[in-house]
């Protein structure tokens, strides 16, 4: 069961919290937006679970396994909790085309060349990238790069998809167009996914759920209209677009 | 009146531009073609002879590329990619050995490795081995000290390329699965393979354009390579053979030159426009490591660079080579020598200086008009940029020859004056100067001169203002690079000077084999390394205010 459970977690650089006593539980299959202004700790957030950062205390469970736990002194390295992360800037590898982008997860277990293809072909086709299977970054637009990133993350299936802002670099048009595909994917593959933005309009057509983030701490958490509605706090009054 | 000054205008910048062509036909390309003509016409089917002297060469050439990849990626590593304490202090320790001239580290190796040197009289006193002799004569020998002398260009090349790499990058890499050994594989070294490509290929064409250091180091042991033989073929008034084996020389080094410009070009393509900003890389906690990293780390610069230097030093103070180390045997004599009023010291010195000063005035005025042509006035002008960059491809012994060839002759006899070697070195420092330029010129902005013209300045006025102040410190560096080289140059000097034009360089080779000894040698090296180490001191003052 791929939910994702944070008990108590928090960071701190230097004297600074960054994310303090911070707790939330994502079901299964749920689309959770994490939406805060800038500095708010939501990208911090992010890197925390995907064990990139170290967090200063707290648990996180994936799928019922602690993939960190302070007591316990657990640390699950980042290439073993099977997450998959899509970056702001893309961090496409500039040395390799797409195709090999989407085949790097899979060489690292070794799967059968097979299956390798036929999995790569599933992703390039779901992602519209079938032509662009030998061009390199340099070769691709903002909208297929970030197809390409988005692919090489769910070509592990992940038990967690985590995007980091990764519709900011794209114009309106385009972002609109990619925010349907994403939901649309999702939805089809039932991943369990956070995304992080500070665009409240994609959080509002994207999620199942919006956790608003304010100096680490949750303002909010539940549906975006409710946050319209019945906001709790003054920030979220003012943070919110009526 | 408006007329007549376009008229001006437009004539001085042809007269300008017809006279910035024939100088450099004249000194850029004419020597290399004549080379080429003199090469093929004296075709030599004696070609085996320059067989095993060329594989010696690339010995040296390959053998000094993997050593420097090793010691310049591991050091970069370190530095990096680790919680080592003392970053600033690897870096000043690279910059000085960089500094040094190779042919003085080679000196300072000969005394160490020479029978009865000091390396011979520790083993003696230590080991009590009283029949140990070493020899300092080997291939090895000059691939190790070329090794010390360039792998600091390696290990500055792969730090900046490391530190470069958007960290994001290689966590990706994790979050797809990969542990540390299979990112470092497949992402780091990936990433960083052109720029260790590229300055392996400088590296390599370096060392196989050396002279001095195969000349000192390889020569007494019979061991012959193609620089060498060049220079012995020309000794002997073997001309015909000194042309052939020139031509065949420039084809190799010419082909490695583009080369590194194809994989320079290609590190362009494939570098990111990642957040350079984010310095959140992961760094290796060394622990229990660290202590034993720090020792091991000074242990290599104390044995290549601390250790060659004191050597050197106390040599400088030594009233004959080869005395024991006691008070009695110590001099200021080999000072006073070299500083002595009207001494060969004095002279050399003056005359690489004056010699490079003109010289380096001369390119910097061809660098500056061809760098500007090519940015601000047409890009059909490269053409100009690319003659004057080409010498960087040809080896200062080459250099050497084809300026005997091309400058022995009515109307352009300057072999024998001191012009020949002010043009032939004119020539080898303009790419240089040239280089200093471009990157700068690259990196501002051009809405900067645009913005000088709308507010009314001409080109020329709005160049002078806004642009030229940009460049001096540029060029200011590139001269004082240049001036620093005259000091160390050997093979262009050697060939080309006539009595009393003896440079730094000339003296340096010549007290070795003549009768002065090495505490002599030594006190000029010590002499000129300081003079170097100002200039580079001197030389970074201009680059922070940049």
């Amino acid at each position: 069961m791929s939910e994702l459970i944070i008990k108590n977690l928090c960071k701190h650089y230097n004297e600074n919290c960054v994310i303090c006593d911070f707790s939330l539980k994502v079901e299964e299959k749920k689309f959770l937006t994490i939406l805060g202004p800038s500095g708010s700790g939501k990208s911090t957030l992010l890197s925390i679970i995907a064990g990139i950062e170290l967090p200063s205390k707290g648990i996180i469970k994936l799928n019922n396994r602690e993939i960190y736990n302070s007591l316990e002194k657990i640390n699950i390295p980042p290439e073993k909790r099977n997450i998959g992360f899509v970056f702001q800037n893309y961090a496409l590898w500039p040395h390799l085309n797409v195709e090999n982008h989407l085949l790097f997860p899979l060489k690292i277990k070794k799967i059968g060349k097979k299956k390798m293809k036929e999995k790569c072909d599933l992703i390039l086709n779901l992602l519209n990238l079938e032509d662009k299977i030998k061009s390199y970054p340099y070769q691709l637009s903002g909208g297929e790069m970030q197809r390409v990133s988005l692919g090489r993350a769910l070509i592990m299936e992940p038990d967690l998809l985590l995007l980091d802002e990764p519709l900011s670099n794209l114009d309106a048009l385009l972002r609109e167009k990619m925010q349907n595909e994403i939901k649309t994917i999702q939805r089809d593959l039932g991943i369990t996914t956070i995304l992080v933005t500070h665009d409240q309009e994609e959080a509002r057509k994207m999620s199942d759920e919006v956790v608003l983030l304010n100096n680490g701490k949750i303002e909010q958490e539940g549906l975006f209209d409710d946050f319209i509605s019945i906001p709790k706090t003054d920030f979220v009054k003012k943070f919110i677009k009526r | 009146m408006k007329n007549l000054k376009n008229y001006f205008d437009t004539y001085a910048l042809r007269g300008a531009l017809l006279l910035l062509s024939f100088i450099l036909i004249l000194f850029y390309i004419y020597p290399t073609v004549f080379l080429f003509y003199k090469g093929i016409v004296n075709f030599d089917y004696t070609i085996s002879n320059f067989i095993v002297p060329f594989i010696n060469s690339l010995k040296i050439s390959l053998g000094v590329f993997f050593l420097t990849s090793i010691i310049g990626g591991l050091l970069a590593w370190i530095v990096v990619k680790t919680d080592f304490p003392f970053k600033k202090l690897v870096d000043n320790f690279c910059i000085i050995a960089f500094a040094i001239p190779p042919y003085i580290i080679a000196l300072s190796w000969l005394q160490i490795f020479k029978r009865n040197g000091y390396f011979e009289r520790f083993v003696k006193i230590v080991f009590h081995i009283d029949d140990y002799t070493s020899t300092p004569y080997s291939l090895f020998a000059a691939i190790f000290v070329l090794t010390l002398h360039l792998f600091p260009l390696m290990y500055f090349s792969i730090k900046n390329s490391l530190r470069n790499i958007d960290p994001k990058l290689e966590q990706a890499a994790q979050l797809a699965g990969a542990d540390n050994i299979y990112v470092f594989r497949k992402i780091t070294l990936s990433l960083i393979k052109p720029s260790i490509m590229s300055t392996g290929i400088f590296i390599f064409s370096r060392s196989l354009a050396n002279f001095s250091v195969a000349a000192l180091l390889c020569l007494p042991a019979r061991i012959e390579v193609s620089t060498t033989l060049i220079y012995s073929s020309l000794t002997m008034l073997d001309t015909s053979k000194a042309a052939f084996y020139s031509l065949l020389l420039v084809i190799f080094s010419s082909s490695l030159y583009f080369m590194q410009i194809y994989l320079i070009n290609k590190k362009k393509k494939i570098s990111l426009k990642g957040s350079i900003q984010n310095r959140d890389i992961s760094i290796l906690n060394l622990n229990k490591y660290k202590i034993l990293v720090v020792f091991l780390v000074f242990l290599f610069f104390t044995l290549v660079s601390i250790i060659p230097s004191i050597t050197m030093l106390i040599s400088s103070f030594l009233k004959r080579w080869g005395l024991s180390l006691l008070i009695d045997h110590l001099t200021l004599d080999n000072y006073k020598e070299i500083f002595h009023y009207n001494s060969k010291a004095i002279l050399a010195f003056k005359n690489s200086f004056l010699y490079g000063g003109v010289a380096a005035f001369f390119a910097t005025i061809i660098a500056l008009s061809c760098s500007i042509l090519s940015h601000y006035l047409s890009k059909g002008y490269r053409i100009f940029e690319a003659i004057a960059s080409w010498p960087m491809a040809i080896a200062n012994t080459i250099l050497a020859v084809a300026a005997i060839f091309s400058f022995n002759t009515y109307p352009f006899k300057f072999y024998g004056t001191a012009w020949g070697l002010i043009f032939t070195y004119m020539v080898l420092f303009t790419p240089i100067i040239m280089n200093q330029i471009i990157s700068l010129l690259k990196s501002q902005d051009i809405s900067l001169f645009n913005a000088a013209r709308l507010s009314g300045y001409n080109k020329i006025k709005s160049f002078y203002k806004v642009v030229f102040p940009f460049l001096l410190p540029g060029i200011k560096s590139g001269i004082l690079v240049s001036l620093m080289i005259s000091l160390r140059e050997i093979p262009i000097s050697l060939m080309l000077y006539s009595t009393n034009q003896e440079t730094v360089g000339v003296l340096l080779f010549g007290m070795q084999s003549q009768s002065y000894g090495l505490e002599m040698t030594s006190a000029l090296s010590v002499v000129i390394v300081l003079i170097i180490l100002l200039a580079n001191y001197l030389n970074s003052k201009i680059k922070r205010g940049l």
